[in-house]
């Protein structure tokens, strides 16, 4: 665990209050659909990667498909 | 979604930004050596049918946004699959880019500072900038140009005296392979997205002439691009130049007016800075945009925040270090064909096919009333 962990608080702290509570208030439901699922996950995925797990890169799943149907170096 | 909002200069401004957001990662073609500075203008003519396509779909679908236009061309269901593409690409590249920055930053100004604090108040400040609207990302571009236009000319003036033109030399003698490729690479690195763009001309007045824009911002950038260029192999010459990361940067480290005005390189980390900073708003509005639409949102601004997490949680692992950010350019290049090529091309062929089905009808009753 590091100081990315408090980062990464600060953060979502800063969003919950400047998004999540107003479309709570306007029962904005569609914004809450996609709010609340993608703030669980990342914020899970962030947490995780501040205490030291690696989390797959999307690049290097290009990469992979790349050097594999292409050939690439 | 018609809010004229941008002004045609503003909108000039922010393609021009959008497009120096990458400069970052364009700094060094090892290939081309002396004759780099030949990339921008072999870049900038290779765009051309890009650019073409581009314009075409705003004239034939004025006043809509990229989402808006694929959803009138391809209808509810093959639209949003394919909004989800252009919404993917655009999280993508914010992700990158911040990335690249927090990296940049690291690595030259502020070793000791986490890159996720760096990282995350981009995107904060970034996530603020798009709340307040497309205008607020106009004005800003419209007020920040003029920065990087001032720096990129004080650096050009200053570094005359450091200049050696024999680092030109000899002219003309890569093989047109490695320019071509290198050409190629800067036409789709930061050109060719431009596609997302077009995200904020709904914004854009009807009345503004959409292909003057994008010349003039194409004419802009080019010079800047070709001003940085020359003005990296003058001072530091091929062999140099390619040794480092980030040419521009270094190139600059050794200038100075007398004694009392040195670090002048902290002028070009601003610069680029501010311009990724924009190129940062640009994909973070147009992947919420995509997303309202996909969702029938009434208002893009509530879907604004999911991006920006999705795009720090994507940028931290993109890279291990430095290296990997060039390496990963020529695969880049590839990926990007589809979002930026393939995708648009099917989109204006099919939009062009429509339009001329909607317009004979209309032309056969003219003509038999005649």
């Amino acid at each position: 665990m590091d100081e990315s962990l408090i980062i990464y608080l600060g953060l979502y702290t800063v969003l919950i209050f400047t998004d999540l509570l107003p479309a709570i208030k306007k029962k904005d439901k569609t914004a809450l659909w996609v709010f609340i699922p993608v703030f669980a996950v990342t914020l899970a995925a962030n947490i995780m990667a501040s205490m030291g797990f690696s989390l797959p890169s999307i690049n290097d799943e290009i990469k992979q498909i790349l050097q594999t149907t292409l050939h690439m170096k | 979604m018609t809010n004229h909002s941008i002004t045609g200069r503003q909108m000039r401004c922010i393609l021009t930004m959008y497009w120096s957001g990458s400069l970052i990662v364009m700094g060094s073609y090892k290939e081309t050596k002396q004759d780099t500075w030949m990339v921008p203008i072999l870049a900038g003519i290779l765009i051309f049918p890009l650019l073409w396509i581009q314009t075409r779909l705003i004239r034939i679908y004025p006043e809509k946004n990229l989402f808006e236009i694929i959803f009138e061309t391809f209808g509810k269901i093959i639209g949003t699959i394919y909004s989800l593409f252009f919404i993917f690409f655009s999280i993508y590249l914010a992700a990158v880019i911040v990335r690249i920055f927090g990296e940049f930053i690291q690595v030259l100004n502020m070793p000791e500072t986490p890159q996720t604090f760096t990282i995350a108040m981009i995107l904060l400040i970034a996530y603020w900038s798009v709340t307040n609207g497309p205008e607020n990302i106009g004005r800003l571009s419209k007020f920040l140009w003029k920065i990087i236009w001032f720096s990129i000319l004080m650096t050009f003036i200053i570094g005359l005296k450091n200049m050696n033109l024999e680092n030109l030399k000899p002219v003309m003698e890569t093989e047109l392979k490695p320019l071509l490729s290198s050409g190629f690479t800067a036409c789709m690195l930061p050109l060719g997205e431009s596609i997302l763009c077009l995200s904020l001309f709904s914004s854009v007045k009807k009345t503004e002439n959409i292909k003057k824009i994008y010349l003039i911002a194409l004419i802009e950038f080019l010079i800047v691009n070709l001003a940085a260029s020359l003005r990296n192999l003058l001072i530091l010459g091929p062999t140099v130049s390619a040794l480092y990361y980030f040419p521009s940067y270094q190139a600059i480290s050794v200038l100075s007016v007398g004694d009392f005005f040195t670090r002048i390189e902290v002028l070009i980390g601003i610069n680029l800075l501010i311009a990724g900073f924009i190129k940062i708003c640009v994909c973070i509005h147009a992947a919420s945009l995509g997303l309202a639409k996909i969702l029938h949102a009434p208002n893009q601004k509530s879907l604004i925040a999911p991006c920006v997490m999705l795009a720090i949680t994507l940028a931290i692992p993109f890279y291990k270090n430095t290296l990997q950010i060039f390496d990963f350019v020529p695969y880049f290049v590839i990926f990007a064909i589809p979002f930026e090529i393939i995708l648009p091309v099917i989109l204006w062929m099919t939009a062009e096919i429509k339009n001329r089905i909607k317009s004979a009808p209309t032309q056969t009753k003219t003509a038999g009333k005649q």
